[in-house]
C-alpha cells in the first residue's frame, strides 16, 4: 500500500488549516457511513529503536510503518532531538508519550490523523529536560484497608499509574508537578497537593452520589439529590435543545416519567397539554405549573376549542413564548409533594426552568436550527370514483376512466421553522452578564399560517460586596401569529380539501377570487355553498379570512441575596410579567354570510395580563457534627390582573377596510369587557433535618390567602407535607461495586386548589345595557379542592453510576371537586356550582438509564415509563341542596362534545372516558339491517362507552451514542392504550372520498354482520350528519414513533482556529416515522390543551413531521 | 464597559428599589392583608345587587329580561339569533308553512325532515325556564306586595312567553316553578292553561284597579318596550291573550273556552280593536336589536318564503306579498317547500327563491291587531257572544291586516270569490311540486254564509294565518288545532314512523337535559301527556275530531 507522505504539507499554517478542514469534512462523512469506525490507533503495533535522532525522523519512521500521518507546524519541531528509545510492538501513544511529551508537546489522535501542538502554558524551549521526581505512596479506604487498582495521575498530564494489590504505587512525575489526583470506582476523586514530599498516603471516601447531585427544587431552592423525599427529574439544556422546534414543552415528551404531553394541533408556536400523574380536577385546570427561576409563570392559556365549530385563530400559551436557548436546565416535579411550596397552583405538578446566567470569561454562542415540515399522519383518500352528479360535492358517482391525480396532500406546502439565536456570556468573579437574542421564523404547512417570534433576554449577577448578591434580569418577547388552526368547521380549509371530489378539478378553484363586475373587485369563487360544514373555498379561507395575533411580553425581575452568616442568608425577589396581546380577525368581503357582511367583517380583541410576584425567604443551612438542617422560611405575594376588551362586527360600506370607523354600528358584536384581579398571599416554611448525610426528614407547610375565597366560609388554605428519605446503602453499610447506591423515600402531602373567582359574590351580567340573572344557581359554601397524595420511591445505582434506576409509586385523591354540572332547565338554571366528589389517581413512574462505553463509543440509554390509573370515586353523593335541604346524588356528568362523541364522567369510570352514539342493534346485538332496504339505522339516544382517551402507559426510549465528536441521538416514544374518535373519517366516508368507501365499492358492498350491503346509504348513515355515528369511528390510539433523531458532529475547528471553541453541525428530525399507528390521525396531537375534548379528530390540522439541521458555534 | 464606580452606583439604586419592593410586600402582608379581597372577588364588569337598587332596576331590568325572552333576542343563556332559529324558525315557522328552510344541517336529517335534533328541541324549554321564569320569580319577590301593578305586567308577559312553550311540549313544570327543587314535577297542560287564565284574570284585576285609582299613571314606563307603561293597553293585550288561549282549548274543554272567551271580549276594557293595538317589542334607542329573522335570512341564508305562502298569496293575488317577501332572483315570488331533499345548501339558499322582506330594525310582533277579529269571528261562528257576527269580524280582520301592512283597501280582496290557492312548483326539483289535488286547499276569500261550518272555519283560519305572518309558532298551533290552512306535507320523512306525514308533526319531545337531570319528572310528564314522548303525540288541546 502506497503511503501518502505528508512532507508536502509542511509550509504555511494556513494551508494546514485548509487541509484540516478538508479532513474534517471527510471524517464527517466517514463518520456518517460508519460510526463504529475502527480504533486503529489501538491496534497498530509499532517498532521504534533510535538514539539521538530528531523528532521529525521518529515521526517519519512511524508514518512509514503505519497509516498514521502527522500534522504540525514544522518550525516547532525542527531541530529537536530525542534520546534513546527502544520500543517493540508499542502503541502509538506510548511512543508519543516518550518522544513528544517530555519536550513540551501534546498530541491528539483523530483516527489516523495525529495533530501535534505545543503544550500550554508554553514552556521555555531553552530549558532542557525538566527535572523529574519519584512519588511513592499508599491508597486506603476509610477503614484503613489498602485499595488496589486506584488510579493515580499527575494533574494536567497523561502520566499515571495504578495502585498495586497492597494499595501501593510509585509514579515518576515532572519536577514541577503540584497536584496528584486519585480516583477509584465508587469513591470520590481526590486531589493531593505536593509540596516537597515524595511520599503520600491517601484515604479514599466512598462516593456519595454521582454527578448532577444538586437539583433545583421548588422556589428555585437547590437541594442535594440524596436528601429528597420526592421525585425530581432534571434534564439539561442539551436534552431539550438538540432537536429544537422552538418549543420547550414539546421537547420534554418521552423524556420524563409521569408526564403526559400532547402537542396542540395548531402547529408551530402552539400550546401543549402537560398533565402529570393524571387529571385531578373536574372543573379546574389540570395542566402543570411552569416556574422560571423559582417564580411561577401565569399560564396565559387561551380558550380552547371544545365543539365542532371552533378551532381557527388559536394562540400559543405563555410558555410557548420562551426561547429554548435561554434554558440551562429543567426540573420536573411531577408530584404534589415536590411542589407543595407553590401552594394552590401546584396540585398538578411543576416544571421548573432554570435560565442561563453569565459565566466568568467571555463566550459567545451562535446557533441556527432549520427544519422543514410536512404533514405526519393523514387519512387515506380514494381517487377512483367520480362525483355523484354535476355540481355535487359528493363522490358517489361512477368509477373514473383513469384515477384522478387529485391528492389532498398537495394542498399542504412545505412548512419551515428557522430558529436563530445569539447569546453572549461574560463576566468576572464578581459580575457576570448574559445576553441573548433569538428569533423564530416559521411557516406552517397550510398557506398563510406564519409565526414570527423575537426574544431578547438579559441577566446580570453581581456580588456587590462580600455579603450582597444582586441578580437582575429582563426578557422581552414579541410574537406574531397568523392563522393558527386547530380543528373545527369554521375557517378550516381542510374540510373542503379533504372532501373535494377527486372527479372534479381543484385547479378550477385555486383562483379563489374572481372579478365581480357589479362590485368592481374580486370576490370569492365557490359555487358549492357551505354544505352544512361552513365550507368556503379553501384557498379563500387560507388567504382572505385572517386571524392575526400580536403579543408583546416583558418580564423583569430582581433578586437580592444577603449573607448574614455563612449558614444563613435572606433573599428577596420580585418579578413583573406583563403581557399584552392584540388579536384581529379580518374577514374579507364575500366571506360567507355567517361570518361577515357584504363589505367584510372585523373584530379586535385587546388582552392584557400583568403578574407581580414578590417573596422574601430566609435560608438556613447548618451542620452540627452528624446532624444537618436546611430550612427556608418565607412569605410571598402573587398578584395577577387581567383585562380583556373586544369589539367587532360586519363592515358598513368600504370593503376590506378593517377599522372601527367602518363597522356597522347597529350590528356590533363581541362587545365585551372582562377584567379580574386575583391575589394570593402566602407564608411558608420548609425544613429538612439530616443525620449523617444519610437519613432525612422533610417538612413543609404553607398557608395561602386567596382572593377567590373571599366571601366564603374558608378563609385560607393550609398545605402540609412530610417526607422521609434514607440512603439505604449507607444506613446498612452496603459495600458493593454492583449495588452502589440505594435511596428509599416516602412522602405525604396535601395541596388545595382555590375555587373559580367571582362565584361567591352574586352579580348580574349586563347585556345590551340591562342586567340579567346569571344562568347558574348562586354558589354558597364554596370550598377549595384538596388533593391528598402519597408517594414512595426508590433511587438506585449500580456499578458506580453506570446504571441508574428511579421508581416512584403514588396515589392521590382529590376531594371537594368544584364542578358546574348542567341542571335540568326546569330548575330555572342552566348549571350550578358545588363541591363534592372524589377523583383518585394512582400510578408508577420509572426511569432506567445506562451509561456505558461500547469500545470508544459512549452510550447512554434511558427508558422512561409512566402508568396512571384514574378513577372517579364519586361525583355528587348525598349532597345537601342549600335551597331545600334535600339530598342530591348525581352519578354521571356530560362534559360536552359533538353529536356523536362526548366526554362523560361516571362514578366508577375515569376522567377522559369517551362515549359515542351507535347504530341500532337487533335482539342479538348485531347491527340492525333493514331486510328490505338494506339500510342501517342510527340510534339517536343510545350512547355507549368507547374507552378512555388517556394512555394505559407510555414509554420513552432515548439513546445517545457519542464517538469522537459524533453524536447520534434517537428517541422512540410509545403510547399504549386509549381510544379516539375520528369525525374526519366519518365525514369523508359520507362524502365518498375515503379509501374505505372506494374499497367497499370495489368489493361490491360494505361488510356488515358478514354480509355486503350497498355502500352509499351505509356510509352516508354512519358518516352522516355533522359528526356521524361515533361508534363506527373509534380507533385505538396506541402508537410507536421515531420521535426524535439527531446526528451531530463537533467539528474540531478549534485546532486551527483557536478562538472557535465549538462548532457543532447536526441533522435533526422529529416525528419521522410511525412504527405503529392504526388511527387516521396523530393520537398525540390534540385540538384542546385543556381537560376535556380529548381523543377527537374533527378535521384537526395534521401534526408535523420535520427534518432539518442545526449549526451551533461557540466562541 | 461598566466602571467600578458606576457599577457600585447602579447596584445601590437596585438595592434601594428592592428594599422598597420588599417594604411594600411586607406592608401588604401584615398591615391590610386581605381587606381588598372581597372587592377583587366581585366581578367588576357586572352589576351588584346594591347597584340594582337605583332607578327601579331591581324590577325593571328583570322585566326587560322577560320581554327579551318571549322571542329570544337576549344573549343569555345563549346567543339569541341561533336560539330563535332552533326554537322558532326551524319549528313553527316551517311547520306552519310560513317559511322554507334553505339551509342544510345534519345531511338533511333534521327538524325539517322530522329527524328531530335533540339540541334544537331543548332550546324553547331552556329559554322559558332559564330565561323567562327566573326573571319573573325574582321580580315577584320585589314587586308582588310593594308594586302589584308591576307584578301584573310581568305575569302577563310570563303567560305570553310560556303558553308558546307549553304549546310545543305539552306538560311543563310550570305551576310550582321556583321552589328551589332540582327535580321538579310536571303539570298537565290542562292545569297549566287553567293557571294561565287565573294569572291573566289576576293581572287584569290588579291593573284595572290601578288604572281606576291612577287614571293617567304609567307602570314601569322606562323598562316597558311593549306599551311604554300604558296600563289600558296592557289590559287589552291580556284580554286578547286570554281570548287566544280560550280558543286554543276549544276542542278539549269547550265550556271553559267559551266562558273565558266571552269574559275577555265582554270585559270593560276589552280586546284589541284598533290597528294601533299591537303588542310588539319596539326598537328604541334603549332597546335596539337585530330581528333574528333578518340574521337567519340574510346572514345565515337559511330561511326563505314558504311554499304555502307562495301558494296562498300568489293564488289570491294578495297585495301583502310585497310587504312580507322580496322577489326572487327570477323576478317572481317563489317559496321553498319543507321536508324536501336538499343535498347542497346553495341549491335553495342561493337559488331563485324569495327572501323575507325584513330589516334588522324590524320589530318583533307578539300579537297583531287583526288576530282579535279572527278569534272573535271564530267565536261568533261557534255561536259565542263575541259582540258581532262572524262575517263582520272576518272582514274587519282582513282590512285591519291590510291597513297594518299598508296594503291599502281590502274591499276588492274581501269580495274575491274566484281566486284559489295556486299550485306550487319548485324550480330546482319537480319532485316537490304540488299540483291541484288533495294537498292543495280550495278555500276562497269571500265570506259565504251558506257554506258549511267547517268551510267557514277554514276560511277564517286561512285569513288569520295570512295576517299572522311571521309568527309561525302561533300559526302552527292553529294548524294543529284546526287543520287549517292546508300545509303541504313533508316530502322526506325521517322520523322512523314516529310522525305521520299526513297528520304532520304535533309537538316536540321533552329536552334531553331533562332526561339527564330530571328523569323522574320526564317520566311523570310523559304520563300526563298520555302518549309517547315524540313528535307524533297530540297535546291535550289537540283534540279536533276532524284532524
Amino acid at each position: 500500500m502506497k503511503k501518502k507522505r505528508l512532507n508536502s504539507i509542511r509550509g504555511s499554517g494556513w494551508r494546514k488549516i485548509f487541509l484540516i478542514m478538508r479532513i474534517t469534512v471527510l471524517l464527517f462523512f466517514v463518520g456518517l457511513m460508519n460510526l463504529s469506525a475502527s480504533v486503529y490507533s489501538q491496534q497498530a503495533k509499532l517498532q521504534v529503536t533510535v538514539e539521538n535522532k530528531s523528532i521529525l525522523e521518529v515521526l517519519k519512521m512511524i508514518e512509514d510503518q503505519s497509516d498514521f500521518h502527522f500534522l504540525y507546524r514544522s518550525d516547532n519541531l525542527q531541530g529537536i532531538s530525542v534520546g534513546r528509545i527502544d520500543l517493540k510492538d508499542a502503541k502509538l501513544e506510548d511512543i508519543l508519550d516518550k518522544v513528544l511529551v517530555p519536550k513540551g508537546f501534546t498530541y491528539e489522535i483523530e483516527d489516523r490523523t495525529v495533530v501535534i501542538k505545543k503544550a500550554l502554558p508554553v514552556k521555555n524551549q531553552d530549558q532542557q529536560q525538566p527535572q523529574k521526581k519519584e512519588i511513592r505512596g499508599i491508597v486506603t479506604d476509610s477503614k484503613g484497608l489498602p485499595l488496589p487498582g486506584a488510579t493515580v495521575m499527575a494533574k494536567g498530564t497523561t502520566l499515571g499509574t495504578s495502585s498495586d494489590n497492597d494499595g501501593k504505587f510509585t509514579l515518576i512525575v515532572p519536577g514541577d508537578t503540584k497536584i496528584l489526583t486519585f480516583s477509584f470506582l465508587g469513591m470520590m476523586s481526590q486531589e493531593i497537593s505536593l509540596a516537597n514530599q515524595t511520599t503520600v498516603s491517601v484515604v479514599m471516601k466512598e462516593t456519595l452520589v454521582d454527578v448532577g447531585e444538586v437539583v433545583v427544587t421548588a422556589l428555585g431552592i437547590k437541594k442535594d439529590y440524596r436528601s429528597l423525599s420526592y421525585d425530581v427529574q432534571q434534564l439539561d439544556a442539551k436534552a431539550l435543545t438538540t432537536v429544537d422546534d422552538g418549543s420547550i414543552v414539546d421537547a420534554l415528551a418521552g423524556k420524563v416519567a409521569g408526564v403526559t404531553i400532547n402537542t396542540s394541533s395548531t402547529g408551530v408556536g402552539g400550546s401543549a397539554r402537560v398533565v402529570m400523574r393524571g387529571t385531578k380536577s373536574i372543573a379546574g385546570n389540570n395542566n402543570a405549573l411552569f416556574v422560571v427561576d423559582g417564580i411561577p409563570l401565569p399560564s396565559l392559556q387561551s380558550v380552547q376549542p371544545a365543539d365542532i365549530f371552533q378551532g381557527a385563530g388559536q394562540t400559543g400559551d405563555g410558555i410557548a413564548n420562551f426561547n429554548p436557548e435561554d434554558i440551562e436546565s429543567v426540573s420536573v416535579l411531577s408530584g404534589p409533594a415536590a411542589a407543595a411550596l407553590y401552594g394552590t397552583q401546584a396540585a398538578n405538578g411543576v416544571i421548573m426552568i432554570t435560565t442561563k446566567k453569565g459565566e466568568k470569561g467571555l463566550s459567545v454562542n451562535v446557533s441556527n436550527s432549520t427544519t422543514f415540515n410536512s404533514p405526519f399522519v393523514l387519512p387515506r383518500f380514494q381517487n377512483t370514483y367520480g362525483i355523484t352528479a354535476t355540481g355535487s360535492y359528493y363522490s358517489w358517482g361512477d368509477k373514473l376512466a383513469s384515477p384522478s391525480t387529485y391528492n389532498p396532500k398537495d394542498f399542504f406546502q412545505t412548512g419551515f421553522n428557522v430558529n436563530n439565536s445569539v447569546s453572549i456570556s461574560t463576566g468576572t468573579e464578581k459580575n457576570t452578564t448574559y445576553l441573548s437574542l433569538g428569533s423564530v421564523s416559521a411557516q406552517g404547512i397550510i398557506q398563510n399560517n406564519n409565526l414570527d417570534r423575537y426574544n431578547f433576554s438579559f441577566r446580570n449577577s453581581a456580588k456587590l460586596n462580600d455579603k450582597v448578591t444582586l441578580d437582575l434580569s429582563a426578557m422581552f418577547m414579541k410574537v406574531q401569529e397568523q392563522n393558527m388552526l386547530a380543528q373545527g368547521q369554521y375557517f378550516n380549509p381542510l374540510i373542503p380539501v379533504y372532501l373535494f371530489p377527486p372527479g372534479d378539478d381543484i385547479r378550477k378553484y385555486q383562483l379563489f377570487e374572481r372579478y365581480d363586475a357589479t362590485r368592481n373587485f374580486k370576490t370569492q369563487y365557490w359555487p358549492f355553498g357551505d354544505l352544512g360544514f361552513q365550507m368556503q373555498n379553501p384557498y379563500w379561507i387560507a388567504n382572505k379570512d385572517n386571524f392575526i395575533n400580536n403579543k408583546n411580553r416583558f418580564l423583569m425581575s430582581g433578586a437580592l441575596k444577603f449573607d448574614i452568616a455563612p449558614w444563613i442568608n435572606i433573599t428577596a425577589r420580585a418579578k413583573i410579567d406583563n403581557n399584552t396581546m392584540v388579536n384581529d380577525k379580518d374577514f374579507n368581503a364575500s366571506t360567507a354570510g355567517l361570518f361577515a357582511g357584504p363589505a367584510g367583517a372585523f373584530y379586535r380583541y385587546n388582552i392584557g395580563d400583568q403578574q407581580i410576584y414578590a417573596d422574601a425567604i430566609v435560608n438556613i443551612d447548618k451542620n452540627f457534627k452528624d446532624y444537618s438542617i436546611t430550612a427556608n422560611i418565607g412569605s410571598s405575594v402573587q398578584d395577577f390582573q387581567d383585562s380583556n376588551a373586544s369589539i367587532g362586527g360586519n363592515l358598513q360600506s368600504v370593503p376590506n377596510l378593517f377599522t372601527y370607523a367602518n363597522l356597522n354600528k347597529s350590528a356590533l358584536q363581541q362587545l365585551t369587557k372582562q377584567d379580574y384581579h386575583d391575589q394570593t398571599q402566602a407564608i411558608f416554611a420548609t425544613a429538612q433535618f439530616g443525620y449523617k448525610h444519610m437519613a432525612f426528614i422533610d417538612l413543609t407547610s404553607r398557608n395561602d390567602w386567596v382572593s377567590a375565597l373571599a366571601n366564603t366560609s374558608t378563609k385560607s388554605i393550609f398545605y402540609p407535607s412530610v417526607g422521609l428519605s434514607g440512603v439505604l446503602t449507607d444506613i446498612f453499610k452496603v459495600k458493593s461495586n454492583v449495588l452502589s447506591f440505594v435511596k428509599g423515600r416516602l412522602s405525604y402531602s396535601e395541596v388545595g386548589n382555590a375555587p373559580q373567582r367571582f362565584l361567591s359574590n352574586l352579580t348580574y351580567p349586563v347585556f345590551d345595557g340591562f342586567p340579567q340573572l346569571t344562568p347558574y344557581l348562586p354558589a354558597t359554601g364554596l370550598q377549595p379542592e384538596r388533593t391528598k397524595s402519597y408517594e414512595a420511591g426508590l433511587n438506585a445505582m449500580f456499578f458506580g453510576s453506570k446504571v441508574k434506576l428511579d421508581v416512584t409509586v403514588y396515589q392521590s385523591s382529590t376531594y371537594n371537586q368544584l364542578f358546574n354540572p348542567t341542571l335540568p332547565a326546569s330548575t330555572g338554571f342552566s348549571s350550578w356550582y358545588i363541591n363534592s366528589g372524589r377523583i383518585d389517581n394512582k400510578g408508577i413512574e420509572a426511569s432506567l438509564s445506562v451509561n456505558q462505553k461500547l469500545g470508544k463509543v459512549n452510550w447512554n440509554s434511558t427508558v422512561v415509563y409512566s402508568l396512571n390509573r384514574n378513577t372517579i370515586k364519586s361525583l355528587v353523593n348525598g349532597y345537601t341542596n342549600p335551597l331545600t335541604g334535600g339530598k342530591i346524588s348525581i352519578d354521571s356528568l356530560d362534559m360536552g362534545g359533538t353529536a356523536s362523541y362526548k366526554m362523560m364522567l361516571v362514578t366508577g369510570g375515569s376522567m377522559g372516558d369517551i362515549y359515542v352514539n351507535a347504530l341500532k342493534q337487533d335482539e342479538y346485538g348485531n347491527i340492525f339491517v333493514n331486510s328490505a332496504s338494506q339500510a342501517v339505522l342510527p340510534d339517536q339516544n343510545r350512547f355507549v362507552k368507547a374507552g378512555n382517551a388517556s394512555p394505559k402507559y407510555t414509554l420513552g426510549f432515548r439513546n445517545s451514542f457519542s464517538f469522537k465528536g459524533f453524536n447520534l441521538g434517537v428517541l422512540i416514544n410509545a403510547r399504549v392504550g386509549g381510544v379516539g374518535v375520528s369525525v374526519t373519517q366519518a365525514v369523508m366516508d359520507a362524502f365518498g372520498v375515503s379509501q374505505a368507501s372506494a374499497q367497499a365499492r370495489d368489493n361490491g358492498g360494505a361488510l356488515v354482520n358478514g354480509y355486503k350491503i350497498p355502500p352509499q346509504p351505509y356510509y352516508q348513515t354512519i358518516g352522516g350528519g355533522t359528526s356521524g355515528i361515533g361508534a363506527m369511528y373509534v380507533y385505538n390510539m396506541t402508537n410507536v414513533r421515531l420521535a426524535e433523531l439527531s446526528l451531530g458532529y463537533d467539528i474540531p475547528v478549534n485546532k486551527c482556529i483557536p478562538w472557535i471553541q465549538g462548532f457543532n453541525l447536526s441533522l435533526i428530525g422529529r416525528n419521522l416515522f410511525m412504527f405503529y399507528n392504526k388511527a387516521p390521525f396523530d393520537p398525540e396531537s390534540t385540538a384542546n390543551t385543556g381537560t376535556y375534548y380529548q381523543g377527537i379528530d374533527y378535521f384537526m390540522q395534521p401534526s408535523l413531521k420535520s427534518l432539518g439541521f442545526s449549526v451551533k458555534f461557540r466562541f | 464597559m461598566i466602571t467600578n464606580k458606576s457599577y457600585k452606583k447602579y447596584g445601590k439604586v437596585s438595592v434601594h428599589l428592592l428594599l422598597v419592593t420588599f417594604y411594600c410586600l411586607v406592608s401588604t402582608l401584615f398591615t391590610n392583608c386581605t381587606s381588598k379581597f372581597e372587592g377583587w372577588n366581585t366581578n367588576p364588569d357586572q352589576a351588584t345587587p346594591q347597584m340594582l337598587q337605583a332607578d327601579g332596576l331591581a324590577t325593571g331590568t328583570f322585566f326587560v329580561q322577560m320581554q327579551q325572552n318571549v322571542f329570544p333576542i337576549s344573549q343569555q343563556p345563549a346567543f339569541g339569533d341561533e336560539v330563535y332559529q332552533m326554537m322558532q324558525n326551524l319549528v313553527g315557522d316551517i311547520y306552519s308553512g310560513y317559511m322554507g328552510a334553505s339551509g342544510l344541517w345534519y345531511s338533511n336529517a333534521n327538524n325539517t325532515t322530522y329527524a328531530l335534533i335533540p339540541n334544537w328541541c331543548n332550546q324553547a324549554f331552556t329559554r322559558g325556564f332559564v330565561g323567562e321564569m327566573p326573571a319573573w320569580n325574582t321580580l315577584k319577590t320585589a314587586a308582588q306586595t310593594q308594586t302589584p301593578q308591576v307584578y301584573a305586567l310581568a305575569t302577563i308577559v310570563k303567560v305570553e312567553a310560556m303558553h308558546r312553550v307549553a304549546d310545543m311540549y305539552g306538560p311543563l313544570p310550570y305551576i310550582n316553578f321556583g321552589n328551589g327543587a332540582l327535580q321538579n314535577t310536571y303539570d298537565s297542560q290542562k292545569d297549566i292553561y287553567y293557571k294561565f287564565f287565573d294569572e291573566l284574570d289576576g293581572a287584569i284585576a290588579t291593573l284595572t284597579d290601578f288604572n281606576t285609582k291612577n287614571p293617567s299613571a304609567t307602570v314601569l314606563a322606562s323598562y316597558d318596550f311593549i306599551f311604554n307603561g300604558n296600563v289600558v293597553q296592557w289590559i287589552k293585550f291580556a284580554n286578547t291573550l286570554k281570548l287566544r288561549l280560550a280558543m286554543r282549548i276549544v276542542y278539549a274543554d269547550a265550556a271553559k273556552a267559551q266562558a273565558e272567551a266571552e269574559s275577555a271580549v265582554n270585559s270593560p276594557i276589552g280586546v284589541f280593536t284598533n290597528v294601533s293595538d299591537v303588542a310588539l317589542l319596539q326598537q328604541t334607542s334603549s332597546n335596539s336589536y337585530n330581528h333574528p329573522l333578518y340574521i337567519i335570512a340574510y346572514n345565515f341564508g337559511e330561511t326563505r318564503m314558504g311554499a304555502n305562502m307562495n301558494s296562498f298569496l300568489g293564488g289570491y293575488n294578495d297585495p301583502r306579498v310585497s310587504a312580507y317577501f322580496d322577489k326572487s332572483s327570477a323576478g317572481d315570488y317563489r317559496g321553498i317547500r319543507n321536508g324536501i331533499n336538499i343535498t347542497q345548501k346553495a341549491t335553495y339558499s342561493a337559488g331563485p327563491f324569495s327572501n323575507l322582506n325584513i330589516s334588522a330594525s324590524s320589530p318583533i310582533v307578539w300579537m297583531g291587531p287583526a288576530e282579535a277579529y279572527f278569534l272573535r269571528a271564530e267565536g261568533a261562528l261557534r255561536g259565542w257572544n263575541m259582540g258581532g257576527t262572524a262575517q263582520s269580524f272576518y272582514e274587519t280582520g282582513i282590512q285591519t291586516s291590510f291597513t297594518y301592512w299598508s296594503a291599502g283597501s281590502a274591499a276588492a280582496y274581501i269580495v274575491d270569490n274566484t281566486s284559489l290557492p295556486a299550485a306550487y312548483t319548485d324550480p330546482q326539483n319537480a319532485a316537490n311540486n304540488v299540483a291541484a289535488g288533495t294537498m292543495l286547499s280550495t278555500i276562497k276569500i269571500k265570506w259565504d254564509a251558506t257554506a258549511t261550518y267547517e268551510t267557514n272555519l277554514e276560511r277564517i283560519i286561512t285569513q288569520k294565518w295570512i295576517a299572522g305572518f311571521p309568527d309561525g309558532q302561533e300559526a302552527w298551533s292553529d294548524y294543529r288545532r284546526t287543520g287549517y290552512p292546508k300545509v303541504f306535507p313533508v316530502v322526506v320523512n325521517l322520523s322512523g314512523g314516529l310522525i305521520s306525514t299526513t297528520t304532520q308533526i304535533r309537538r316536540l319531545p321533552f329536552p334531553s337535559t331533562e332526561y339527564a337531570g330530571n328523569p323522574s319528572g320526564v317520566a311523570q310528564a310523559t304520563g300526563l301527556l298520555g302518549g309517547s314522548d315524540n313528535g307524533g303525540t297530540k297535546l291535550w288541546w289537540d283534540k279536533n275530531p276532524n284532524h
